[in-house]
């Protein structure tokens, strides 16, 4: 008996000295990415034989589910790497630790206010944005001087010349079946988000006493019928918006078949790597009738607030977060770092792989999606739906978005948000 | 006499010395499935409150809601469509396979029953991700049609109209290996003098096949079709990987929105009130299950 009292009290020893062990999770995905983020992980190991960081995966299509059944079951890792937004829901269900204690004033000041709006809640703040990118228009360079069109020079485009060189460049052969379609912008980018934002549209509103409702103005109406229109009435873009795959995206664009497409700026990578020499490509900004704005998508890191380790992992976000590793995971993944000081490096504004041209349209660049907890469960389930419709010809956009209001206040209903 | 009535005593004092050593099972059994259900069923009076942050109590609210949700009007109707064809499909085409299969002519039988098997070997998720490349607008099955000169392939995972049985089809391929394979048990007890009896009784072929044939198999039949549709309608990787239950809710299944509900919507207790709904469904067919395995 005796002897097991020793053991145990050996054990517990053991146990509360020794090293904590942190779990990372990342959905990072790309080779060159996931090599950076092992050697940042490695080097925090090596001086830090006490803090020992565990690199975890998940894809992500399924990080959303994997994460809050960790939390629901309570064995989400210590950190984790996510879109900003769901920092921010996740951190008002609290599952996610407020970062305000540990994070110095140097690295507030950093990161523009607005990535830190994306993660709070109020003034609690629930995450570290890390990483922005601009949502950009990639064109087929030799297509567009085959067909005489003088781009800007600049490269921002209004709405309307969008719209002219893709039905120009949209073409049919004898049959008038399409050969090469002028324009393609998969729905899961919801490009719209960027139109009703540079249009200065309003679809979800929130009153005074913090409810949301669904309210689709004329600005919002106009922005989403140009999209769709696109598909039904200019017939210049293909119905494969709902289910196109990656890699035949990037093919088409390679091989003609698609003269534009719309995409975050990280797909440089996969276009200089498969078209290197074959291809002569460009990228170009949408510019609004009334502001200039473009998607963000920023990404976050976020602790779990169940953590044993609260203070090893705000060690380890804050080393993951310096200048020179945002830099590093940044240029490995194609996109740009939040940090002002890291954003400096002459990297970034090369001309190398138009890494210039991306930079340029920065400042742009904000989260255009409305902050409202939920927007994206919202976002699929009521609204979503409905705009397919519209694509696939079934319902006409009037109708849509007035069956999107509907079944979209309904759901907020459900979700206590009226 | 004596022994009569002895051995109902034996048999009870039989069953009372093995109840301890069934009993880590029994705990086993609870733990993995009466507590996950108890948990589940109780999360159906409850409700996440995005304002507020907080599951609050609402009764029987969610079905209220359940019963007022479109989507879970069309979810439960493309479930019974599902179910049906699906079932139907499987049975039809694998009792044409089995009876191929258990034919005295056919060389090679070994081989064929192997080759049956393969779809039943692989993962879902395997099976839908190669069918999502075949239904593709520009994958192999349009190359193939166009090929034929079919002048606008259709869009088989995208069209609302098409969508729906596109899943069957899938679904209805992954299934026939099992069913082929309890049907071609069944036929092989069969008593070849029967059927040739019949035969020689003037019986076409038809009719040998669903006056004789039929009835000698009804015990296995009733057994496949009644699993089979427990599987079909909790079966859930299929229209997940193919279209998501897409485009709209043109092919959401019960299980599929109970999934969104519960991890995408934040809305576990509104997901937990669809699992009951599909439990209650589903206790029908393992009632008729049970009183088929107990004949």
């Amino acid at each position: 008996m005796r002897s097991a009292f020793v053991v145990l009290g050996l054990m517990a020893i053991c146990l509360t000295s020794s090293a904590a062990d942190l779990q990372f999770l990342t959905p990072a995905w790309q080779g060159d990415t996931v090599k950076e983020i092992r050697a940042i992980v490695g080097e925090w190991n090596g001086a830090h034989p006490d803090i020992q960081v565990e690199i975890l995966s998940q894809a992500w299509e399924n990080i959303d589910d994997f994460m809050l059944t960790s939390f629901q079951g309570g064995q989400a890792p210590d950190l984790f790497h996510q879109d900003s937004v769901m920092c921010y829901e996740y951190g008002l269900m609290g599952f996610v630790e407020p970062l305000n204690d540990y994070l110095e004033d140097e690295i507030l000041s950093d990161i523009p206010d607005k990535f830190w709006s994306g993660v709070s809640n109020g003034d609690t703040i629930y995450g570290v944005p890390f990483l922005q990118e601009t949502l950009v228009i990639y064109y087929n360079k030799t297509m567009f001087t085959d067909a005489g069109i003088q781009l800007p020079e600049d490269g921002m485009i209004t709405w309307e010349q969008l719209r002219e060189y893709a039905i120009q460049l949209t073409v049919r052969d004898t049959a008038d079946t399409v050969t090469t379609w002028g324009l393609l912008s998969p729905l899961e980018q919801r490009f719209w988000w960027v139109l009703i934002e540079q249009n200065e549209g309003q679809v979800l509103r929130q009153y005074e006493n913090g409810t949301w409702h669904v309210e689709i103005d004329d600005a919002a109406r106009e922005a989403i019928g140009f999209y769709t229109d696109l598909i039904v009435a200019d017939k210049v873009m293909s119905e494969e918006v709902l289910s196109y795959d990656f890699m035949s995206l990037i093919q088409g664009f390679k091989t003609g078949k698609y003269a534009m497409f719309s995409y975050g700026c990280w797909v440089r990578s996969w276009i200089a790597r498969l078209a290197r020499g074959a291809l002569d490509w460009g990228m170009l900004q949408v510019k609004g009738p009334e502001e200039d704005v473009t998607e963000a998508d920023p990404q976050s890191i976020g602790i779990y607030s169940g953590s044993p380790h609260k203070d090893e992992a705000a060690q380890f976000l804050e080393f993951f977060t310096n200048t020179e590793n945002q830099a590093r995971l940044a240029y490995a993944d194609w996109l740009f770092p939040t940090r002002q000081t890291a954003l400096d490096r002459p990297e970034f504004q090369s001309e190398e792989d138009q890494w210039n041209v991306a930079y340029q349209w920065l400042p742009y660049a904000r989260d255009v999606k409305p902050h409202m907890f939920g927007f994206f469960a919202w976002e699929w389930q009521s609204f979503i739906p409905q705009i397919e419709l519209v694509i696939l010809g079934k319902q006409d956009l009037e109708s849509a978005l007035e069956s999107a209001t509907v079944q979209g206040n309904q759901f907020l209903r459900r979700m206590g948000l009226q | 006499m004596q022994a009569d009535r002895a051995a109902p005593r034996q048999r009870l004092e039989q069953e009372r010395r093995a109840l301890p050593f069934l009993l880590p099972a029994l705990g086993v059994l609870c733990l993995v499935s009466l507590y996950p259900l108890i948990q589940g069923v109780s999360r159906v009076f409850y409700a996440y409150r995005a304002l507020s942050q907080q599951n609050v109590f609402v009764g029987l609210e969610n079905f209220r809601l359940l019963f007022q949700d479109p989507t879970f009007a069309r979810a439960f109707l493309n479930s019974l469509v599902w179910v049906a064809t699906s079932v139907g499909g499987m049975f039809f085409l694998s009792y044409i396979l089995a009876t191929m299969l258990n034919s005295r002519f056919l060389r090679f039988r070994r081989i064929f029953r192997t080759l049956t098997l393969i779809p039943w070997a692989l993962p879902g998720v395997v099976v839908s991700l190669t069918w999502r490349y075949i239904f593709l607008v520009n994958g192999p099955l349009n190359t193939v049609l166009a090929a034929l000169g079919v002048a606008n392939p259709p869009s088989w995972i995208t069209d609302p109209q098409l969508a729906l049985w596109t899943c069957i089809a899938a679904n209805t391929w992954m299934g026939i290996p099992f069913v082929t394979i309890m049907l071609l048990a069944g036929l092989q007890s069969i008593d070849r003098q029967i059927v040739e009896a019949a035969a020689m009784d003037g019986a076409s072929y038809l009719q040998a096949q669903w006056h004789v044939i039929m009835p000698s198999i009804k015990q296995v039949v009733l057994i496949v079709l009644t699993l089979q549709t427990i599987w079909t309608f909790n079966s859930f990787d299929i229209v997940f990987v193919l279209t998501k239950g897409g485009p709209g809710s043109a092919s959401i299944t019960l299980p599929l929105y109970a999934y969104q509900n519960a991890f995408m919507y934040y809305q576990a207790g509104y997901g937990a009130a669809i699992g009951v709904i599909i439990l209650l469904v589903l206790v029908f067919a393992v009632v008729l299950y049970i009183r088929e395995v107990l004949q």
